[in-house]
């Protein structure tokens, strides 16, 4: 039986957000070559029968598919869309264990600013710190968060200009007010 | 009317270049008020909504100017309203600073 082409919209569109866990709606528009609507109608039809769940970050709403992703996920996608703590995570994957001045050096932004996100990052159980003799080092905070597994995720999470312009906003501020908590 | 002239008195060209100059400020707080709400909503710094409300301020300060220049709003109460409004401004920024959390 051939299946009608809204149903095979439908198929498109779930193994899109399979491909590529926290998409949201333009992305799927674009790569799909769909209209907005089109994209708008299947995806809450699915999420009405419960195949996809979403969350809204910012001014976009991510697409998961149902039950792949956990909380803890979700969180470290959120991270990835964002300029500064997506850097960190790299640079503790690339280096292992970098101390505190390895992160101000390879970022090249304030002290206070990388404290406050790295903290940030702590609080969202994703990363520790170690200390190690008067140095603080970093690391993932577990083996559930592969490393491997965030480099796939990276290829399709990057931050948006506008992401970029508000994390720089964030900075600005921090950097102003040499906040080293 | 020599150059200087155009920018020494009130002409409509130096007019509808003050008025131009308010709705491109106001614009750009509007930009500067989402871009701040938007690091709120990412990080829940809570300096940031000093940054929010200053912004706001700014662009309610420039669209009334705006509006100033177009219909006639003078008295007593906006002439202490506006220069207080500016005076808030700074002091948002300032707190925004100083302040720890």
């Amino acid at each position: 039986m051939r299946k009608s082409p809204l149903n095979s919209n439908k198929e498109r569109i779930l193994r899109f957000i399979q491909n590529n866990p926290g998409c949201y709606l333009r992305q799927i528009r674009n790569e799909l070559d769909l209209s907005m609507g089109s994209v708008q109608y299947h995806s809450y039809q699915l999420q009405k029968v419960g195949k996809i769940t979403s969350t809204r970050q910012g001014l976009y709403k991510l697409h998961f598919q149902s039950g792949t992703f956990q909380d803890h996920e979700k969180t470290l996608l959120q991270v990835l869309n964002q300029e500064t703590p997506r850097e960190i995570i790299l640079l503790i994957i690339e280096q292992g264990n970098p101390t505190q001045t390895d992160v101000v050096k390879r970022l090249g932004i304030s002290a206070p600013s990388i404290n406050w996100h790295v903290r940030r990052l702590i609080d969202l159980n994703l990363i520790d710190e170690v200390r190690d003799g008067k140095y603080k080092r970093y690391k993932l905070r577990d083996d559930s968060i592969d490393s491997k597994y965030i480099e796939e995720l990276l290829k399709t999470h990057h931050p948006n200009l506008w992401n970029k312009w508000s994390n720089r906003l964030v900075e600005t501020f921090l950097s102003l007010s040499n906040e080293d908590k | 009317m020599n150059i200087l002239d155009i920018f020494t008195s009130e002409t409509p060209i130096i007019e509808l270049i003050e008025s131009i100059l308010y709705i491109v400020g106001t614009i750009f707080a509007g930009i500067l008020i989402a871009l701040s709400i938007s690091a709120y909503r990412n990080t829940h710094l809570q300096k940031l909504l000093y940054a929010i409300v200053a912004f706001l301020l700014f662009g309610i300060f420039l669209f009334y100017e705006f509006l100033e220049h177009s219909i006639p709003l003078d008295n007593a109460f906006t002439d202490i309203v506006i220069p207080s409004m500016g005076v808030s401004i700074l002091v948002l920024f300032f707190l925004a600073i100083v302040n720890k959390k």
